[in-house]
């Protein structure tokens, strides 16, 4: 991402403070010209140097017959990361000087930073003409009183925050109390900075819910960062375990719950999302039968048509799985490229192929990790297992049912 | 509350490993000059003028050829308060753009050497620094540093799952996928130790049990395959396989050369050195559990007033101080516990806030400690 944005960049020098400082031992600026100045020299994004140009020839040829040590070359032209709360020329001298080579190049004083500047960081840079070799010999022109010193800055394209969360998924208005996960769904991909702390889950009398998701700094993100998964506590969810006991599930029926995303979470840009966003939902009675496919009922397309194939369930299924866990296999058993759609707050699955329709013996294959919304999966309700034992009543399945894609006009 | 009732969900096995022969390519050593690094993950100091560094990103690691560079400081390492902005003004970026990764002091000079990433993301650049006696910071180039290099042979897939219940939830393995301030850290390869010619590493694999204990004879030549090694996990009532060691000291329990290990929601283990089969698998001993929500980061042994002692530190719970007297007759912890539970145990008041931690000399350690207004301070405290 760095990359991009340095690829991207405006390189451009920021002049903040181009004049110089006077001292006030020396009250005079005279009108000596041409006086030396800082300038910011970049041939490509990665290789940017700071350049004192119109120093006298004198000099530069001492410099470049004599080098100095490391400590004589800061005290002659220092580049320091700039400070929000010093000055330019104030207090560069405490702040460690970035680590660089310095050359005598073109007529010109040249520091090369060891790593490249970043882009959008300012840096402050001091010359102390006091420091060149021949300044004592000489009858001191009137810049030679003075720091010359800038600031400068490799501007990153202008950003604006521009992403959004695009939806919460279950989408339904209702949720069942023993919802077990959430997704926050983006129009771009996010930071890696933890999700957590930008989520809050407020009750309907605005109060925020104490502890609503499970205990863990883990991010589950979707492989490009655009889709965040948030995992109700199912310590809590679970019936009978030590926590649902103790406080009882997060959520409640026949309340009304609001999910807040604040602002501040930073895209992949680092950016602030556009605007926060707020999702109200009601909570309904537990969901707890498992997951059974009979009750699916298939929308068939005929040969020939590039349609969807539409599965309806009788219950929202879990909005990530999804996209993952429901597959087509075609007469020939071999699995059926094509697109996923999911509509109807979660109840609605449909497949487009990505070549059309052919007679014969299809099947949707669902996989035994599948699950509705409170984790309930094919042939496993979640609350059958006793996790404190360890034991397990009904395995999950995976299921498969057949159809049959028929000759048009039939 | 909620530490006691987490801990009823997780169960999670851990196996570390130890290898047996390499798998076909990969794993044989290579040698060069001038190393580079996609993300520097930590460091240990290995026979005389050697540092190793592990890539995290890479999953290898080198052993560098540092004499010339260790040598010349003034020694001993002088308190730096605010060493996160000196470093960040010295590589030229803002203190929230650098990561600090590891931090070991050199036995010999006492010098301290840190590991950071300048910069996030893609673009980060790895930079491994010196600080002396003096106070001064030295940025170490590698260039025309001679190394020698392994790569972990299989090594992990992007997530390895955290095991709750019967339910398994992703955890990212790879630096460029964890967010450094996180619960749950890198997880490629978490912590290096060199002993008795040996270097001893922890992470994980692509395999069924995940944690990996790998032992590389230096000179490297060849890493091998690993033993696996599972714990009885107290605090999350199972056994774990998944979650690597996160940080391992070796010592000597009652005549037996052990390697004591923590992991994340933090038991402490035993393993003797010599279960450290290549192929095979072990079980190692949970003598205590330090409580939940909580990953270790540095172990060092110390001793004081003819006492041997372990201090740890971790990245919620503070530092802790465990007598190592009992370990040899501890019982192993064999079923599920509340909070904590095993041998004694006291949290170090004085220490808050460290974030990294090792050896300075017989009475103090180095410690890199976050002050309350979000820097970091270098400097050296009296052992406790």
């Amino acid at each position: 991402m760095r990359r991009m944005s340095r690829t991207a960049a405006t390189i451009t020098a920021v002049l903040v403070s181009a004049s110089a400082c006077q001292r006030a031992d020396h009250p005079s600026p005279g009108t000596a010209s041409p006086d030396p100045r800082i300038e910011l020299r970049s041939t490509a994004p990665d290789l940017s140097s700071v350049e004192v140009v119109g120093l006298p020839g004198e000099d530069l040829a001492a410099l470049e017959r004599r080098p100095l040590a490391r400590e004589q070359w800061t005290a002659l032209l220092r580049v320091v990361v700039s400070s929000k709360t010093a000055a330019v020329d104030a207090a560069t001298a405490d702040r460690p000087a970035v680590l660089g080579s310095y050359a005598v190049r073109e007529g010109r004083l040249r520091f090369t930073p060891q790593f490249p500047f970043d882009t959008g960081q300012r840096y402050d840079v001091v010359l102390d003409p006091s420091r060149l070799p021949t300044s004592p010999t000489r009858s001191p022109a009137p810049w030679h009183s003075r720091l010359l010193t800038r600031s400068i800055e490799l501007a990153a394209l202008p950003l604006q925050p521009t992403t959004r969360v695009m939806a919460v998924f279950p989408s339904a208005p209702e949720v069942p109390e023993n919802q077990l996960r959430l997704y926050v769904s983006f129009s771009a991909p996010m930071s890696r900075s933890g999700g957590a702390r930008y989520l809050r889950l407020l009750d309907q009398a605005g109060q925020a819910v104490v502890d609503p998701f499970l205990p863990l700094d883990v991010d589950l993100w979707n492989e490009d960062q655009t889709r965040y998964a948030v995992l109700f506590d199912p310590g809590r969810v679970k019936r009978g375990i030590m926590p649902n006991e103790q406080m009882g599930r997060p959520l409640a029926a026949g309340r009304t719950y609001t999910l807040v995303v604040d602002q501040g979470w930073p895209d992949a840009h680092g950016q602030p999302l556009a605007a926060p966003f707020r999702r109200q939902f009601r909570v309904g009675a537990p969901e707890e039968q498992a997951i059974d496919p009979a009750a699916w009922s298939l929308a068939v397309p005929h040969e020939g048509s590039d349609d969807p194939l539409t599965v309806t369930f009788p219950k929202p299924l879990d909005y990530a799985l999804l996209q993952r866990a429901l597959t087509v296999s075609g007469p020939g058993g071999d699995r059926v490229p094509g697109d996923i759609r999911v509509e109807a707050n979660e109840t609605r699955w449909l497949f487009v192929p990505k070549v059309p329709w052919q007679t014969g013996t299809y099947r949707l294959l669902a996989a035994s990790i599948l699950e509705d919304v409170a984790g309930n999966r094919i042939g496993r309700p979640f609350e059958v297992e006793n996790l404190a034992q360890g034991e397990v009543k009904g395995e999950a399945r995976p299921a498969s049912v057949a159809f049959r894609v028929l000759p048009r006009g039939r | 509350m909620r530490r006691t009732y987490f801990k009823l969900l997780l169960v999670v096995t851990l196996a570390l490993a130890t290898t047996g022969l390499p798998a076909a390519g990969g794993a044989d050593a290579t040698a060069g000059s001038s190393p580079t690094f996609k993300h520097l993950q930590t460091l240990a100091f290995g026979p005389d003028g050697v540092l190793f560094a592990a890539d995290g990103q890479e999953v290898s690691i080198t052993a560098l050829q540092l004499a010339k560079q260790m040598a010349g400081g003034v020694p001993g390492t002088k308190d730096i308060a605010g060493i996160d902005q000196k470093i960040a003004g010295l590589l030229g970026v803002d203190a929230k753009n650098l990561v600090i990764t590891d931090m070991v002091v050199n036995p010999k000079t006492r010098n301290t050497f840190i590991s950071a990433m300048r910069g996030q993301g893609a673009g980060a650049t790895p930079v491994l620094l010196r600080v002396d006696g003096a106070g001064k910071i030295e940025v170490i180039s590698f260039d025309q540093v001679r190394y020698s290099r392994v790569l972990m042979p299989n090594p992990p897939p992007a997530e390895t799952p955290l095991v709750l219940g019967e339910r398994k939830i992703p955890v990212a393995n790879y630096p460029d996928k964890v967010d450094p301030k996180g619960l749950m850290g890198v997880q490629t390869i978490t912590h290096m130790a060199f002993i008795d010619g040996k270097l001893y590493v922890s992470g994980l694999a692509n395999e069924e049990f995940a944690s990996k204990m790998r032992v590389i004879p230096y000179p490297f030549v060849t890493v091998s395959k690993g033993t696996s090694v599972e714990i009885y996990h107290g605090s999350h009532g199972q056994l774990e396989t998944f979650s690597p060691v996160f940080t391992f000291v070796p010592y000597t329990i009652d005549g037996v050369p052990s390697i004591v290990a923590s992991y994340l929601c933090t038991p402490l283990v035993k393993f003797p050195v010599s279960a450290f089969e290549p192929g095979s698998k072990v079980r190692g001993t949970t003598i205590a559990e330090f409580g939940n929500r909580n990953r270790p980061v540095d172990m060092i042994i110390y001793k004081k007033n003819g006492q041997d002692y372990i201090l740890m530190s971790n990245n919620v719970r503070g530092v802790m101080k465990v007598p190592t007297q009992p370990f040899g007759k501890a019982d192993g912890i064999n079923k599920q516990i509340a909070d904590t539970a095993g041998v004694p145990f006291e949290s170090v008041a004085s220490m808050k806030g460290v974030q990294q931690l090792d050896l300075l000399d017989s009475t103090h350690a180095m410690l890199l400690v976050q002050t309350a207004a979000g820097g970091l301070d270098l400097k050296a405290a009296d052992l406790p």
